[in-house]
């Protein structure tokens, strides 16, 4: 690879880290860090558990969601809410599930209804269930990536082949600034140079997600965005949601 | 067509032509298509009939009225102005008759159908065999090497293609034109990349640009040049098969690796006769596995399983997801 691609990609990973982890500017002017710490608690759990289910599941189509298990956010962490059949895995992730860096990291209104196919439910999901547990027992940033560290030396399966996740809900709200964004697909690899899919070079419909990417998580997240919402209506083609 | 045969009736494959079908219900179309001939010939006689219908203008005939009966009829017209004068003329009330012109709106549509149905009908019995057996060589290949060097890198956006390996086919295989430097290969694939038993296994006219990343490079590209040197030293489709079996069990033939993908982004390929260039796209090979894995082929899913492979006989899953754009950054048709 050679410079002039990797300050391409470089540009257009920090410009998509700016839509998706950003806050507005408007709310920016008003403070640096707009979300410094964690909320209380309930601001991030859902009081309706059936509402929680369904925005789950609005992550894929109902042909692959409604065989899903699903899983909803409780006081100590994801519980299964509806046991599936067809090996998929919904849920709806909550801000911590970002960049530790992002400033939205404590963003109490973020909902990010996705589903992980059954290789992704296997190898992606523990990290969700693993940072929601730390951040529930209430420990900090840095005690976090130490445990999420340790427990790739233990307990952490290898990311399997296939692993991938729809996001292709309407409902869904990944930060201030992108609000729903895109309908995207999302693909999982240990940790890779974004040039091996051509992931944010011009042109180029993939993208680099930078939820992980060795920080601590040694996994590389592919992004696709696809034509149409989970409920089958059409969605804006360009990238910035318009 | 009988749904016996066919998950799609005829009204739909029109439909489907036309853009019409929801996606999942447009996806089964396309995978069936990919492997019915009879659908095949169907598709291709509906899109002829529909660039007939648009080509087709009233002619002027090429035979004048002779001048005898023009001057006949000219004095005959004379006598009955001449006999009813202040009665309205003849011609202008067959002008004005809505039964008239409807009777020959009739008849000129009874006269083009006709005509198409028999046109279409010999374009059939000729299309049922279209593509048995191997064409010469010379049809597959490329006299323009710089053009199939330009179709190859259409597969993807410049930024990729442009530091790709490119290879092009040659009388002997594939052979690389262009060093390149990303770890990319581009190259235009041809129609015995298809399934083995596709009704366009044959069909020289099929080219297919693709752009493999450095895994599916190491590990899909293989399969390409295997069945390629095959067919040009003129293997049957069972020796083939036996071939790729082999090359397997022993390894010589290598399993994907894990994120080996492709770009088919190209608005200048033809996929088939079916599909033309279909739409933009990128693939993802596995090694055979169940497409509901990835949700393919469900109704909404953005996913579909490509039949190229899927243990006919390699032991290749191969998921397709479309893209919104084509290479050169054009807006693409939603599938």
């Amino acid at each position: 690879m050679n410079w002039k691609m990797v300050r391409t990609v470089t540009f257009r990973t920090f410009a998509l880290v700016a839509v998706l982890c950003a806050p507005r500017s408007g709310r920016a002017a008003d403070a640096k860090t707009p979300y410094p710490s964690m909320a209380p608690l309930d601001e991030y759990l859902m009081a309706d558990r059936n509402a929680e289910i369904a925005l789950a599941r609005s992550a894929a189509p109902p042909s692959i969601s409604d065989a899903a298990t699903v899983m909803v956010l409780a006081r100590h962490g994801y519980e299964t809410a509806v046991q599936g059949k067809n090996g998929f895995v919904c849920v709806v992730e909550r801000a911590w599930m970002g960049p530790f860096d992002s400033p939205e990291f404590w963003n109490p209104k973020n909902r990010g209804p996705l589903c992980f196919n059954p290789p992704a439910a296997r190898s992606i999901l523990p990290l969700t269930l693993k940072r929601t547990d730390m951040v529930l027992a209430g420990l900090s940033k840095a005690q976090i990536i130490d445990g999420l560290k340790a427990f790739q030396n233990n307990g952490l399966p290898p990311v399997e082949a296939g692993g991938m996740s729809y996001m292709m809900s309407r409902q869904g709200r990944l930060n201030d600034s992108a609000g729903h964004w895109v309908p995207h697909l999302m693909f999982y690899l240990p940790l890779t140079d974004a040039m091996t899919w051509g992931a944010g070079v011009a042109g180029s419909p993939v993208l680099l997600n930078p939820q992980f990417s060795g920080a601590p998580e040694p996994v590389t997240e592919f992004m696709i965005p696809v034509s149409q919402w989970s409920d089958g209506t059409p969605a804006p083609t360009d990238m910035d949601g318009h | 067509m009988s749904t016996n045969r066919h998950p799609i009736e005829r009204e739909e494959l029109m439909a489907y032509l036309d853009g019409e079908l929801p996606a999942d219900q447009a996806t089964e179309a396309l995978s069936h298509l990919e492997l019915c001939a009879e659908c095949q010939t169907l598709v291709a006689d509906f899109r002829g009939v529909s660039q007939e219908l648009m080509a087709w203008e009233v002619e002027s005939p090429d035979v004048g009225i002779p001048s005898e009966i023009n001057a006949a009829l000219g004095e005959r017209l004379q006598k009955r102005e001449a006999a009813k004068v202040g009665s309205p003329r003849l011609i202008n009330r067959v002008m004005t008759s809505r039964w008239v012109w409807a009777g020959a709106l009739a008849i000129v549509c009874v006269v083009v159908g006709l005509t198409l149905l028999l046109t279409s009908r010999n374009r059939n019995e000729g299309r049922s065999t279209t593509y048995p057996s191997m064409a010469s060589i010379e049809q597959y290949l490329m006299p323009d090497r710089n053009a199939e060097i330009a179709l190859a890198r259409s597969a993807a956006p410049q930024s990729i293609s442009s530091d790709a390996e490119i290879m092009v086919l040659g009388w002997r295989g594939y052979e690389t034109a262009i060093e390149g430097k990303n770890g990319f290969v581009c190259m235009v694939e041809r129609s015995w990349t298809s399934p083995f038993n596709s009704a366009q296994f044959w069909n020289p006219k099929v080219r297919v640009p693709i752009c493999l990343n450095p895994a599916g490079a190491r590990s899909i590209l293989p399969l390409t040049i295997k069945r390629t040197e095959m067919v040009l030293a003129g293997l049957s489709k069972a020796q083939m098969i036996d071939s790729i079996k082999a090359g397997f069990d022993n390894k010589e033939l290598p399993a994907p690796e894990p994120g080996a993908m492709c770009y088919m982004m190209s608005r200048a390929g033809y996929l088939n006769d079916a599909v033309g260039h279909f739409v933009p796209h990128l693939m993802f090979y596995f090694p055979l596995t169940d497409k509901t894995s990835w949700g393919a082929d469900l109704p909404d899913s953005p996913v579909t399983l490509n039949p190229q492979f899927q243990g006919g006989p390699e032991p290749i899953t191969e998921f397709v997801i479309p893209v919104a754009k084509w290479s050169d950054g054009t807006a693409a048709p939603v599938m």
